[in-house]
């Protein structure tokens, strides 16, 4: 595995003659890293992972809750960054200790920016499960290693704009495992916690989208509702599709099944 | 800059370095910035999974697509 911080003597010698120079060796040392390919998990790996999830993600108030922590810790995510893509001023985000979850942003009176805060709307519950078949790919082609630092990278970025300190708390310490994870230098870890996270934002993901469109009130189908004219049930009609064919594409990446595409 | 249609700004537990006591202009402008920052390297990550290109392209072509996003949204 390469090393992301190299020879410390060769670092600080190098800083000091051409800091621009070791900056762009240590980010090109970062993107090596980030981008390593192992093995992919066995189907051992996959049909476990999968067991674990559905623990975790069928009722159940204690089990529950950690894996809804992940799950919203994504949906504002996926509202911030594309408000941020946009050209919103994304001012906040707050994650509540019930698992639910509010971004907060501004943007300017122009139609490509109201397009931009319906699509940000839509994100939310989308995020989860194009967050967990994006882990699962990466996972399948073997590349846990930067599934593992994307989801990191997402819960820091997430830290800047906590403006809770329980959603500061959850971050950091979603980023801190996260990093231990990529740390740990045991064989498989990261296959497996990749694996994992990709079943549990799959599944959490395909939840949400049931629970919201049987019960729309107060959720971002109604905001969307309320921008667009189109009934809320339309919306969470579109998330349950995307999450279905999201959850599919785990699987077929996940068991190998061959049917799809695969770089 | 045209009307703010959505206002719901949260100044709360505001970081140190975006900490605004003199009302400037552009209060948490640090923490914007770094947060796409973050977004890029992800995208970057993710361009460069599925593509297989190097570092250099992925950040032009991130760099170019979320700076002409941003630059339609501000209009």
């Amino acid at each position: 595995m390469a090393s992301l911080f190299g020879d410390h003597a060769g670092v600080a010698e190098t800083a000091f003659n051409d800091p621009f120079g070791e900056l762009s060796g240590l980010v090109n040392r970062a993107w090596d890293y980030a981008t390593a390919r192992g093995e992919p998990p066995s189907l051992w790996v996959a049909g476990t992972t999968l067991g674990l999830a559905l623990i975790l993600v069928v009722p159940g108030p204690v089990r529950r809750r950690g894996v809804n922590y992940l799950d919203t810790l994504v949906h504002e995510w996926g509202h911030a960054v594309v408000g941020a893509l946009f050209g919103h001023a994304v001012s906040g985000v707050r994650l509540h200790s019930d698992a639910s979850g509010r971004t907060m942003r501004r943007y300017v009176s122009n139609s490509f920016a109201w397009i931009g805060s319906q699509v940000s709307s839509w994100s939310g519950y989308a995020a989860p499960a194009v967050m967990g078949t994006l882990t699962a790919w990466l996972t399948s082609t073997g590349r846990a290693i930067t599934a593992l630092w994307i989801v990191a990278t997402l819960a820091l970025s997430l830290l800047l704009l906590a403006r809770t300190v329980f959603t500061a708390a959850l971050v950091l310490a979603t980023h801190g495992v996260l990093v231990a994870l990529l740390l740990v230098d045991v064989p498989d870890v990261q296959a497996w916690c990749s694996a994992l996270i990709a079943w549990c934002l799959v599944l959490s993901a395909a939840r949400g989208a049931w629970l919201v469109t049987l019960s729309p009130t107060g959720s971002d189908a109604e905001n969307l509702r309320d921008e667009t004219g189109i009934p809320a049930r339309f919306w969470g009609v579109s998330w349950i599709t995307l999450t279905a064919v999201g959850a599919w594409m785990t699987v077929v990446y996940l068991f190998d099944l061959a049917i799809w595409p695969k770089a | 800059m045209g009307r703010e249609v959505y206002d719901a700004e949260d100044r709360s537990l505001r970081p140190w370095w975006d900490a605004n006591p003199t009302g400037g202009s552009r209060p948490g402008f640090l923490s914007a910035s770094l947060f796409r920052i973050c977004t890029a390297w992800i995208m970057m990550l993710v361009l460069g999974s599925i593509t297989g290109w190097g570092l250099l392209v992925c950040f032009a072509i991130v760099f170019v697509v979320t700076v002409l996003l941003y630059w339609f949204g501000q209009r």
